[in-house]
């Protein structure tokens, strides 16, 4: 017969204990959350009452319904457009502060970010007045050099244009500084050895520092792709909408997050509006897929 | 990517700080290179400098119609940004954001710093596990939980509340990386020597570990911060009543009924609705550009 021993918690269980607070509120608040989106995305549900199931019903409403080839479309568009543009701009712009040296680089670093730390609302609402037609400041600009005004938030043609330039204007900063960080990661010898080579700078560019920062352009290639598919707060703001009428005119600004919102929120029709968040979450898992997928193969180079 | 050995010797105070490679050569691409950078300055600053401006310029719409470049008036600034704390529905937007700030940064430091301390420095059944659950929080999409999260929130009657606005963000998985690459550069002789001491598990952590990790503490705190006061979505849909708006909600209403009061108050509105970020990018930078950097070559 064993002696009976008093009970004792297992080293662990404070371990468990200090982790607890953390995975409660995630569980609760995030995969919690992901896990019953997907399933109010198959029921009937107005918020108030309990939720029905109604199988595929929400699916073949939201792709049959033709904002959602209008959020879809614009979707498309923006991200073919927004993703080259911003990256090509932040990359030569971190080109150039590279090349800068002492204080000075210091000041444009400083200078470029700033529009990454002005709050996301407050751009949107002030790029919507400066796009104004007459007294905003970029049309003031354009009366000066004699051009043709365009009603960027009134005419459909130049809406996503208009949403373009004040994302690249807020997330250029942001994706410099990742480039910078790469470029500062790359040894010196490459560049010293490409000189005795002959290398000229552009030489230096095409053939070190774009072969050396390709793991760095696809971080930063699916974290501008994945951002531009839930792009919210600009388009909303400087489209004035509120739940009920949202996109602006012709619906050229509609997004599919938007639709979300007005579906939840202003139509209380909250299993269309998870249908759309779960197309959109599939969306964004094959984004996240194909990149781990592309960085287990640049392991193999 | 070497985020590891970057971290340590940007975020340590012991770590030297970084060698900038220069390619320099005086020619014609470096003159185009300094256009560049020049035009880009413009961009960049030009919308801001121009609020300023407007807000620093005699009332009356002139400033937007007759444009000058530089402010004209000291004393109609202070004015106008007077006349915009006096509307009392800004002044208690700025309370809660402050509030809902304070409070999410407070709980994400504590929860999460815990969670990394166990992470960092012991074994325990299941630690892979739970460590990809926690890391998988980084790709969530946030749109994407949106409406579950409303339903979660609106039934523990947290609408129109402070904890409604914080607590969701809390449990942050960016701060979990960061604060846990960290506290891998911590040498653990230092956790030893506390434990022969005498330390209890916690207070090695309270002690100890939380004390030197004060530079990536600070690092999440920032950036948590301006998370919170830049956030539109959540308090949109999680506040109905206008004593609980935000600073984001009750600005852009500012800018959405353009008769309601005139441009130069909206734009002392905004002004001071980018005060803190601001105020936080001056002071602390460094820390806003580690934790980006960090972020963005994270894996």
């Amino acid at each position: 017969m064993t002696a009976k021993r008093p009970f004792r918690f297992p080293a662990y269980a404070k371990s468990y204990l200090m982790l607890a607070p953390f995975f409660i509120l995630f569980g609760v608040f995030s995969l919690g959350p992901l896990l019953s989106g997907i399933a109010i995305s198959f029921t009937k549900w107005n918020g108030i009452s309990q939720p029905t199931f109604v199988g595929l019903s929400n699916y073949m409403t939201v792709i049959n319904s033709p904002r959602f080839g209008k959020a879809f479309s614009n979707l498309l568009v923006y991200v073919a457009v927004t993703v080259p543009v911003g990256i090509a701009l932040a990359f030569c712009i971190a080109l150039v502060v590279n090349r800068l040296k002492g204080p000075v680089s210091h000041l444009f670093r400083s200078a470029y970010f700033l529009p990454t730390v002005i709050p996301l609302f407050l751009t949107a609402v002030i790029w919507r007045w400066l796009l104004t037609p007459d007294f905003g400041l970029i049309n003031m600009g354009i009366t000066f050099l004699r051009l043709p005004q365009p009603n960027w938030l009134g005419d459909p043609t130049f809406m996503i244009p208009a949403l373009v330039m004040a994302d690249a204007w807020r997330a250029t900063g942001f994706n410099m500084v990742i480039f910078l960080a790469g470029m500062k990661n790359i040894p010196n010898e490459y560049y010293e050895a490409a000189t005795i080579d002959g290398a000229n700078g552009l030489a230096k560019i095409r053939f070190i520092m774009v072969p050396a920062l390709g793991p760095v352009f696809l971080l930063v290639i699916v974290n501008a792709v994945i951002s531009a598919l839930q792009i919210f707060d600009l388009p909303w703001l400087m489209t004035n909408s509120s739940f009920s009428s949202y996109g602006g005119p012709l619906q050229g600004m509609l997004f599919p997050v938007m639709d979300v919102m007005g579906r939840g929120f202003g139509g209380r029709r909250f299993g269309e509006a998870a249908a759309i968040a779960t197309i959109l979450f599939v969306l964004i898992l094959s984004v996240t897929i194909a990149q781990l997928a592309l960085r287990r193969r640049w392991r193999v180079f | 990517m070497d985020t590891q050995s970057l971290t340590r010797s940007r975020l340590s105070p012991m770590g030297n700080p970084p060698k900038l490679i220069s390619v320099r050569q005086i020619s014609f691409t470096g003159l185009i290179a300094w256009g560049f950078a020049l035009v880009w300055l413009v961009v960049t600053t030009l919308p801001i400098w121009w609020i300023f401006n407007i807000v620093f310029s005699q009332g009356g719409s002139a400033a937007a119609l007759s444009p000058h470049l530089y402010p004209t008036s000291l004393s109609s600034g202070f004015l106008h940004l007077q006349q915009a704390l006096s509307q009392a529905s800004f002044l208690q937007a700025y309370l809660v954001s402050s509030g809902y700030a304070c409070l999410q940064v407070s709980g994400m430091l504590l929860i999460v710093s815990m969670a990394a301390y166990e992470f960092t420095f012991y074994e325990f059944p299941g630690k892979h596990t739970l460590f990809l659950i926690a890391l998988s929080g980084l790709m969530m999409p946030f749109a994407v939980t949106l409406i579950p999260l409303y339903r979660v929130v609106t039934a523990l009657g947290w609408t129109n509340s402070l904890q409604g606005l914080a607590v969701p963000g809390m449990a942050s998985a960016f701060a979990l990386f960061v604060l846990r690459q960290f506290m891998e550069g911590i040498p653990i002789e230092l956790l030893d020597a506390a434990r022969i001491d005498g330390a209890s598990h916690f207070a090695v952590y309270w002690r100890i570990v939380l004390p030197l990790s004060r530079n990536a503490l600070l690092t999440v705190s920032i950036l948590s911060f301006i998370a919170a006061w830049g956030n539109y979505i959540w308090p949109l849909v999680i506040t109905t009543k206008p004593e609980w708006y935000t600073i984001s909600v009750t600005t852009a209403q500012f800018f959405g009924f353009q008769s309601y009061t005139t441009i130069e108050i909206v734009m002392a509105s905004a002004l001071l609705a980018a005060l803190p970020p601001l105020i936080v990018y001056i002071f602390l930078q460094r820390y806003i550009i580690d934790g980006i950097t960090l972020a963005g070559l994270k894996g």
